[in-house]
């Protein structure tokens, strides 16, 4: 059934023009870090490692919870509008998949996102000729960040579920995003959500932001997916559908 | 118009509006606080120039949040129309350029509200920084103060007057609420790029070309100087004749469109 969900969540999103702005969006920062880099290039000595800091840290510390929050809001935004939610959970399929066919939907994008961010780092590398391909670390942190990132991408299709306005949500995001940013730089970044992804890509930093200790930081990211994951599909099974 | 007004209250009554721009507020404040309580008693980069770091700091904030939140705040405003397919019977009772106008007419507000409060918010700041660091009082710069309140609004205005007439044409919302996350996202990016010509492209990228403030930094010794540059006067004004042209063609495009 959860594989006939994800298959009906495609099936909305046909013709949408949202992956246009997944393609468009990321090309900024990279534009924007490979500038920086090729301004600051006496002082930034690390090459790859120097260029990976500043490519991310605009687009992890600001714009990808605002992005991903969008379309989580238009995800739910296709449900809230022609009382399409009375019909959604009338449906016999169990809550849980209709909450994991949405999530499938976000991961992917999640995922896309995150293939594309590394290319378009890649190609800046040879742009501003670095030499040899990124050190495999930086593959690291670009995993640790999907995985960062599927947690903010689930907090906000939960939030998108439950306050029924498309705006607001982004809104949350955005200043999470800031509030995040200041709580990566503290010993709590790994606790809060919002931090994850950019603890998790390493954004900003020449040194890696675990220390070595990645553990902690998988432990909070799986801990983040499951709770948010939880009370999601507890709402949405227990709480009277409004139109 | 009060009366519209009062009535278009009502209708956002409990959607919690100016709830965006006060959180946008707290942010900005609590960001510049958490800097600030960063400085070492040795930072003396910024003494004698805590004004000038302030609102060069308020103007990247600005890039950054406002697009956004007035994209969000734009959608809410309009959106109550859109979900319940009211702009048919609303138009039957009232001019149809009432409903743009008093919705515009609050954006204005709210944007005022915030304007002044982030500006009150400089001198506050300064104190802060000066009681931190226990620094000598700086002499406040009433003019540039000026120019920053009336550049953030105008700014301001000339994006709420495009996301305006972006959310009330769009059914989705989704175009005006990418187009204010791009338009962070841009803003930002012109300010990093200060000669470069395509910031004076998008209005997001006026929060920078008005800030009265520059900066020099010399990465050797990580020393930072904030200098004050000329307001451009006639960038303003051109940027103002836009705002209208926004204003005239959004205001026809919202008459032309098909209910």
């Amino acid at each position: 059934m959860l594989e006939n969900c994800i298959l009906c969540e495609k099936m909305k999103l046909r013709r949408s023009p949202m992956w246009i702005a997944f393609v468009l969006f990321p090309i900024v920062p990279a534009a924007l870090g490979t500038g920086n880099y090729l301004n600051n290039i006496d002082l930034l000595k690390s090459e790859w490692l120097s260029l990976w800091t500043q490519e991310t840290l605009f687009y992890s510390n600001f714009f990808f919870a605002p992005l991903i929050a969008v379309y989580c809001g238009y995800l739910w935004r296709i449900e809230n509008r022609n009382r399409n939610r009375h019909l959604l959970m009338t449906m016999p399929v169990p809550v849980r998949d209709i909450f994991l066919g949405k999530l499938a939907s976000i991961i992917k994008i999640t995922l896309f996102t995150q293939i594309w961010v590394f290319v378009l780092f890649v190609l800046t590398g040879r742009m501003v000729s670095l030499s040899g391909m990124p050190p495999a670390m930086i593959l690291l942190y670009a995993v640790r960040g999907t995985l960062g990132g599927l947690v903010v991408a689930a907090l906000q299709l939960m939030l998108s579920m439950i306050i029924r306005s498309f705006a607001t949500p982004i809104a949350i995001a955005v200043f999470g995003a800031v509030t995040g940013l200041l709580a990566s730089n503290s010993r709590y970044g790994v606790c809060y959500p919002y931090s994850l992804m950019m603890v998790g890509m390493n954004a900003n930093r020449s040194e890696d932001m675990l220390q070595g200790n990645p553990l902690p930081f998988f432990v909070s990211c799986i801990f983040w997916l499951a709770l948010l994951c939880a009370v999601s599909v507890y709402y949405l099974k227990h709480t009277d559908v409004r139109a | 118009m009060s009366k519209l007004l009062s009535i278009e209250l009502r209708k956002i009554r409990r959607r919690y509006v100016w709830l965006l721009f006060l959180a946008a507020l707290l942010v900005i404040f609590l960001w510049d606080l958490w800097a600030i309580l960063r400085m070492e008693p040795e930072s003396k980069w910024v003494l004698g120039q805590e004004y000038e770091y302030l609102l060069l700091d308020m103007a990247l904030q600005n890039a950054i949040f406002l697009p956004i939140v007035i994209a969000a705040a734009a959608s809410r405003l309009c959106d109550i129309e859109l979900k319940g397919s009211a702009l048919k019977m609303l138009c039957t009772m009232e001019k149809r350029i009432d409903v743009y106008h008093t919705k515009l007419v609050l954006g204005a507000l709210y944007l005022l509200a915030y304007s002044l409060a982030q500006t009150a918010m400089v001198p506050l700041l300064v104190r802060i920084i000066q009681a931190h660091l226990q620094s000598p009082p700086q002499k406040m710069p009433s003019a540039q103060l000026a120019l920053f309140f009336l550049s953030t609004y105008t700014v301001s205005m000339v994006l709420f007057i495009v996301q305006q007439t972006m959310s009330l044409l769009s059914a989705t919302q989704i175009v005006p609420l990418f187009a204010g996350v791009g338009g962070s996202l841009l803003g930002l990016f012109s300010g990093f790029f200060p000669n470069a010509p395509f910031r004076y492209l998008l209005p997001q990228g006026y929060y920078w070309v008005f800030c009265t403030v520059n900066i020099y930094y010399i990465p050797e010794t990580r020393d930072v100087t904030y200098y004050p540059i000329p307001f451009p006067a006639a960038v303003f004004a051109g940027f103002c004749v836009f705002g209208v042209l926004a204003y005239i063609v959004g205001r026809r495009l919202f008459m032309g469109r098909e209910i």
